[in-house]
């Protein structure tokens, strides 16, 4: 692993070790540039994953303090939570569920194909989906997706024959195991799906694609990288001439280090990326860095989310293998006759008896709620993602008082349902319902989003500098040698799990940079 | 061994109302003498009549006719621990239980099943009600001995997973078709 001085301002300091952050790092080391790749957790290994929720998310979860307000049903439930994503090596590449799908054509160009909508702040991307198919191919290669490369489907669980059988009788047309980064056979060094079922705790075969243990070690491979866990960055720093010149973080001992860098690549997830930009407000940069626009933070996406769980008469055992085990994509079109804009995907999931209990219906009591745990065995799910429609007043701010560990500002995430994203959830709930009353379901629960893990939007590109934070490169509008590199770039949500989008993204922009340093642009 | 299933999160631990408020309870291992006599007794801050109540509330709130009452005790124990380290918390608690009784005007306990149930919905939403709730949730649910009982099995990498222990054995519906679910490889 390299080592580079504090005062060395010849390197690309990345923020966050995630989809993104991750990736970018190994693409640039590929190609030569020295990167600090700054990771605000632990670093930890596949040894040191448990198959156990709680314990599992005490690891591996964000528990750093956030606020929120709004109409969502989180902010009731889950105050503190608005989020469920990772603070470790790897980011949330340890826990998502490893669905990786392309978005569509139409849907980089929304305000195009779904006109003006009352109260959504949409525009169309600043690229289209000719723009990024060759990364989409090199992401799909890299991650090892199933059903892409030759590489074959997964082998679907019983919680997938259960929405195979409801959604072929309700006549749906794409049913199947899904286009996975989850090995259905060994490939570049790791091993293929053990049908664990934790894939939401950190996979313990190394069978689902994560930055911990494939873009990094890579990058570290090359001797250009040097990664440093339990750093977290609090400010990034410009120059008089308005250029980030560095970052100021606290090390694991808390103490505070100055690191220079030549470009601060920003991708620590899309409440702490905008998090960040505020918190480094300057005197010349007053409503913090890349914010001209007034957008940083704002357009905050969630996707439209909910989930279906339904109970049998004979056993199902859900949670055995893969947690996200196929997908219905058959209602992922743009058809206004639905009554909404946009679409969305209907994909397996399960959760573990302990967060069944927590999220089934939060807050509930009662013996209609202890008789669906009873039935825990007998129940299949399926989770809803679903395009939701970017709001200026769904953001993230700084809270007036709170402060985290570091005396930072913690991050507010306010978010209000739209009118679309609440006709597309109850349709979605509709359809998820007749599929499993087809599939001979006994009872079935509407089960409301759970903390939020797509969070999208709040740095997001635009082709003009007023409407969004960078361009399509990630490259912030303001500052030129400052870049956005995770989901919080998006324009718009899609109706697609996002991870493969953040690589593609990535891998776009690795080359980007490079192109721009080697012209001595930045 | 001193019960050890409430390691709060400090995050979390101010909302007072949320469930992730227990974020982290270990498996709760039932190490009480139950339903012994001296179990009430061991406790730090309830006395035997609200130990009692919270118990049978506790059973009320999440009934399960097939678990026995030592498990809900674990949620009982659990609360007296947060008790006994927080005067807050103890005078929430102590007060809910005397509030029950107010409203039953009498022995809560005393009372039918129905009308116990009609008094528990006048409390439902109160900080008190929703304190002993969010510990159900995890004392009950995240209770390793109990996860045989809802047919969870657990950790499974230490057992290959389940790719040659059930992962797909449903036989009560159709096989999906190949081109939709491969064979594993």
């Amino acid at each position: 692993m390299a080592k580079i001085d504090f005062n060395d301002n010849s390197a690309v300091v990345i923020i966050g070790s995630g989809a993104g952050g991750g990736t970018l790092a190994n693409e640039l080391c590929q190609k030569g540039i020295k990167v600090i790749l700054l990771e605000a957790g632990k670093h930890h290994s596949i040894a040191d994953f448990v198959n156990d929720e709680w314990p599992s998310f005490s690891q591996l979860a964000w528990l750093d303090k956030r606020t929120t307000s709004g109409d969502w049903r989180v902010a009731k439930d889950f105050p503190n939570l608005p989020a469920w994503i990772c603070k470790t090596v790897g980011g949330t590449t340890t826990h998502w569920a490893g669905a990786s799908l392309r978005i569509q054509d139409h849907e980089f160009r929304a305000e195009t194909h779904y006109g003006k909508i009352d109260d959504a702040n949409l525009i169309d991307w600043p690229l289209t989906l000719k723009d990024l198919e060759p990364y989409y191919a090199k992401a799909e290669d890299k991650m090892g997706v199933t059903r892409t490369n030759g590489i074959p489907g997964l082998p679907g669980n019983n919680n997938f024959k259960v929405m195979h059988a409801g959604a072929k009788k309700l006549g749906y047309k794409e049913v199947h195991t899904g286009r996975m980064a989850i090995n259905s056979r060994p490939r570049n060094g790791r091993a293929a799906c053990q049908q664990i079922g934790f894939c939401f705790q950190g996979c313990k075969s190394g069978a689902k694609w994560s930055t911990l243990y494939t873009e990094i070690p890579a990058a570290e491979a090359t001797g250009n990288l040097e990664l440093r866990s339990e750093s977290h960055v609090l400010q990034v720093k410009h120059d008089a001439e308005g250029s980030v010149s560095g970052v100021l973080y606290a090390d694991k001992d808390g103490n505070q280090q100055l690191q220079k860098a030549r470009i601060v690549c920003v991708a620590g997830n899309s409440i702490e990326s905008p998090r960040l930009l505020l918190n480094s407000a300057s005197t010349m940069y007053p409503d913090g860095l890349a914010n001209s626009s007034g957008q940083v933070g704002r357009n905050y996406m969630r996707h439209t989310t909910g989930s279906v769980y339904a109970t049998f008469e004979k056993p199902v055992y859900m949670y055995r293998g893969t947690t996200m085990a196929g997908i219905i994509a058959d209602e992922n079109q743009h058809d206004t006759s639905r009554g909404f804009a946009g679409g969305y995907e209907m994909e397996t999931l399960s959760l573990g008896l302990p967060f069944m209990a927590a999220f089934l219906d939060p807050g509930a009591s009662g013996k209609k709620f202890s008789d669906a745990l009873e039935d825990y065995d007998h129940m299949a799910g399926m989770w809803i993602v679903g395009e939701d429609m970017p709001q200026e007043k769904n953001r993230v701010t700084l809270h007036t008082t709170e402060k985290d560990q570091h005396g930072q500002p913690v991050p507010n995430v306010h978010f209000d349902d739209h009118k679309n994203d609440i006709a597309m959830r109850n349709h979605a709930y509709k359809q998820g319902t007749l599929v499993y009353e087809a599939a001979g379901a006994k009872t079935v629960w509407e089960t409301p989003p759970y903390p939020s893990t797509h969070n999208l939007g709040t740095n997001r590109m635009s082709t003009k500098a007023s409407d969004g934070v960078c361009n399509g490169f990630g490259q912030t509008h303001d500052i030129k040698n400052l870049f956005i590199s995770d989901g919080s770039q998006f324009t718009t949500g899609a109706a697609e799990n996002p991870t493969l989008t953040i690589v593609t993204l990535a891998i776009r922009q690795a080359d980007y940079i490079a192109e721009q340093m080697g012209k001595k642009n930045i | 061994m001193k019960n050890e299933h409430l390691n709060r999160r400090e995050f979390l631990c101010n909302t007072g109302k949320t469930l992730a408020s227990v974020a982290v309870a270990s498996s709760g291992a039932v190490t009480l003498i139950f339903p012994a006599t001296g179990w009430s007794a061991q406790l730090a801050v309830f006395n035997e009549h609200e130990s009692k109540t919270l118990l049978r509330m506790t059973r009320e709130m999440f009934p399960h006719d097939k678990i026995e009452d030592k498990f809900y005790a674990v949620v009982v124990t659990a609360l007296d621990t947060d008790a006994s380290g927080n005067t807050d918390t103890a005078k929430q608690l102590k007060d809910g239980v005397a509030n029950l009784d107010k409203l039953a005007q009498g022995d809560w306990q005393a009372l039918s099943a129905n009308k116990r149930g009609a008094v528990l919905k006048q409390i439902e939403t109160t900080a008190f009600f929703n304190s002993v709730k969010s510990k159900c949730v995890t004392g009950i649910y995240n209770n390793k001995e109990l996860w045989d009982h809802f047919g969870y099995e657990g950790s499974s990498a230490e057992h290959g997973g389940y790719i040659n222990r059930g992962f797909d054995d449903l036989d009560w519906l159709p096989n999906p078709p190949e081109s939709d679910s491969p064979k594993a490889h």
